[in-house]
């Protein structure tokens, strides 16, 4: 984790000194904001991994003198290919049409959506085509 | 991953903890700090309409129920509380017990959403009105719109949890479905703060 979590730190403090210099240079909210949350999208990462970093078992990736033979094996199971993604996009893109067309927009995206993500959920736990 | 497996017989003293965090968690993670992104642009766009506004603001005629929202605002953090209770029960492999926080969880998150219609159907401006209210609507709305999706996925849960007791997999699920409600929770702080208390 230390890689990772020094990674996630760096852009998160860099930014944070980035958003003071705008703050006082520009003296503009609206982009201060934004800087604030890209400097906390890279902290809360890095508070997450550092609090691993402390308390897991060393990785093959955390040594410097790791071998390939140390980190072979089965790294994770993934999922397959799968439609399920397509469909949860095409419910979120007609539940946004609703904005513009209407609530009754919002009934074909909202059942898109809630079917998408009961089948892609199912279709990890079951495996397979779903 | 390996895990200490807690004792199936009577005392169940001994939580479950990893020795290496899931793979879940650190994308829940991940994807939290893009929500986090997500609703920035929309405070973003809250303080340049502010400061881009020739008039009052907030323009005349908005009028926020402070104490209401805050009360469920309060009603709202007590569920991460709860949320946080039902992990805890979760890694103690104290399921059913769980699943009851999590109940309790839902009830609390339902009753805010619920406040949050009401206040919709009662408040004297619409979207159209002004760019406050506008922005009233869309980030209130878009916030409750997370809230209703974590009330979904914690149902989802309760279905996993209350299913096969030796499935090893539930505790990463519940542990980052805590982290989210957490976001969603501090989320409506910064909203309820920007919107309701300092104008």
């Amino acid at each position: 984790m230390k890689v990772e979590f020094r990674i996630y730190l760096g852009i998160g403090l860099f930014v944070l000194v980035i958003t003071t210099i705008y703050l006082f240079w520009a003296r503009e909210y609206g982009g201060a904001t934004m800087l604030f949350g890209t400097a906390g999208l890279g902290i809360m990462p890095a508070l997450y991994m550092g609090w691993w970093r402390k308390r897991m078992d060393p990785r093959p990736e955390d040594s410097k003198d790791a071998t390939i033979a140390e980190s072979q094996g089965t790294i994770g199971t993934f999922p397959g290919h799968t439609i399920w993604p397509f469909v949860l996009g095409m419910g979120v893109f007609f539940s946004a049409l609703s904005l513009a067309f209407g609530a009754w927009t919002l009934v074909i995206g909202g059942a898109l959506l809630i079917f998408a993500a009961t089948s892609v959920v199912l279709e990890s736990r079951r495996g397979g085509l779903v | 991953m390996s895990q200490t497996i807690a004792t199936r017989s009577g005392a169940e003293s001994e939580p479950i903890r990893f020795n290496r965090p899931s793979m879940l968690g650190i994308g829940t993670m991940v994807w939290l700090s893009s929500e986090l992104m997500f609703f920035s642009g929309l405070f973003a766009a809250y303080f340049t309409l502010r400061s881009n506004a020739t008039g009052p603001w907030p323009p005349g005629g908005i009028k926020l129920d402070v104490i209401q929202s805050g009360i469920f605002t309060i009603i709202l953090v007590m569920s991460s509380v709860t949320m946080q209770k039902a992990v805890f029960e979760a890694e103690h492999g104290r399921r059913k017990s769980a699943i009851w926080w999590i109940v309790l969880t839902i009830t609390m998150g339902g009753s805010f959403v619920a406040n949050q219609v009401v206040e919709w159907t009662h408040v004297a401006f619409s979207a159209s009105t002004n760019s406050f209210g506008s922005l009233f609507f869309v980030m209130t709305g878009l916030h409750g719109l997370h809230v209703i999706l974590g009330l979904v996925a914690m149902i989802f849960l309760i279905g996993r949890l209350a299913g096969r007791t030796d499935d090893p997999g539930a505790l990463p699920v519940i542990q980052s479905l805590s982290y989210y409600w957490h976001f969603v929770d501090i989320v409506w702080i910064a909203l309820y703060a920007v919107l309701f208390l300092t104008h």
